[in-house]
């Protein structure tokens, strides 16, 4: 991964962070099921069933909640972070997981993954929105972030790296996720 | 040098002891991990979602394995495990509080040290204080900053994970 800079200076991300843990997120991923058509879902829903994981929609601990700009935060943060970026933005979501729940090892397979895999100059990108937090990890392919500062961008590998979180701490983790076309 | 490839090997099949928030916990006779306890209830944690499976040298697997890990660290061994954790469990964020930790400290020095046992796997990772151990090569040992730092481990990979753990004392 490329580290990219710190927002915390232009975005009050604690603002943000503290808007949202009141708030119904937009819905409790993951949203797809492996039936779904859509590239690569069932590979992942397969390896997932192998590996014994439980959703939380059946009791278990896999998902995380999914937050939105207009319904959940406001899309200033997403034009700032997308100026500091240099990016014009296609998607962006933040992401929270609770504690001792996490994200299975997957890759974001998209309802418009057919039409995203033709658009060049892709890049995909998260922000440490949380403070750091004892437990608070991301792992993209073969490394991890862990006790990040908050505001910190790290440009992932490749829009469709493999990933996955955890949170074997106290507080709930938000992760700021951000892809679109390099300016 | 230990073969751990052998050795996970053979304690792979066997079922070990399961440790979680309730009667399984690990020890805590006089209640003094109850603190952590409700710390995990407070944050939400539930038996579900807390797990981790422990081997023992002399029980699940041979005891000169550890003899030879305490030569290769030179340490006296004081205990000795291997910690087993499934695709979608959690160790909570905790310190060991051992119920023997006093007497343990009369014997010396104590250090504390993690073996990556396992081969490098995505997904798995060990927290200790404000750092992370993740896609260690297998054989890899770490010696801890302090024997009763707080750390915390979770698995969102395909495979299990499994690292040995050393006290032991100079």
């Amino acid at each position: 991964m490329k580290y990219i800079g710190n927002t915390g200076t232009i975005i009050d991300w604690q603002s943000v962070v503290d808007s949202l843990s009141n708030q119904t997120p937009g819905y409790v991923g993951p949203r797809h099921s492996g039936n779904d058509d859509i590239v690569g879902i069932s590979d992942v829903a397969k390896k997932w069933d192998q590996a014994g994981f439980l959703l939380i929609k059946d009791g278990g601990n896999a998902g995380w909640d999914m937050f939105f700009p207009h319904a959940n935060f406001d899309q200033t943060i997403v034009d700032t972070f997308a100026d500091y970026v240099n990016v014009d933005p296609i998607s962006c979501w933040i992401s929270r997981v609770q504690p001792g729940c996490l994200t299975p090892w997957h890759w974001d397979a998209n309802d418009n993954e057919k039409e995203y895999s033709t658009i060049k100059n892709m890049v995909r990108m998260s922000c440490n929105i949380s403070k750091p937090q004892v437990g608070h990890v991301i792992m993209v392919e073969n490394e991890c972030l862990y006790f990040q500062e908050q505001g910190s961008v790290w440009q992932w590998p490749d829009r469709t790296s493999w990933h996955g979180g955890i949170n074997c701490g106290m507080t709930p983790k938000y992760l700021f996720n951000f892809f679109g076309v390099r300016r | 040098m230990i073969d751990w490839n052998q050795v996970l090997d053979i304690i792979k099949d066997q079922d070990g002891e399961v440790r979680s928030m309730g009667g399984t916990f690990y020890q805590n006779k006089d209640g003094r991990f109850n603190e952590i306890i409700t710390m995990w209830t407070n944050a939400g944690y539930t038996p579900q979602k807390v797990e981790w499976i422990n081997y023992y040298p002399g029980k699940h697997f041979d005891q000169s394995i550890s003899d030879e890990f305490a030569k290769q660290v030179g340490f006296t061994e004081v205990r000795s495990w291997i910690s087993k954790i499934r695709p979608g469990k959690n160790a909570p964020w905790h310190q060991d509080i051992d119920d023997s930790m006093e007497e343990y400290l009369k014997l010396g020095t104590l250090s504390r040290f993690t073996c990556h046992i396992g081969k490098p796997a995505h997904g798995q990772i060990l927290l200790v204080d404000k750092e992370s151990f993740y896609m260690v090569p297998q054989g890899t040992i770490v010696e801890w900053p302090e024997v009763m730092s707080w750390h915390g481990s979770s698995n969102c990979g395909y495979e299990d994970h499994y690292l040995y753990h050393f006290l032991g004392y100079k």
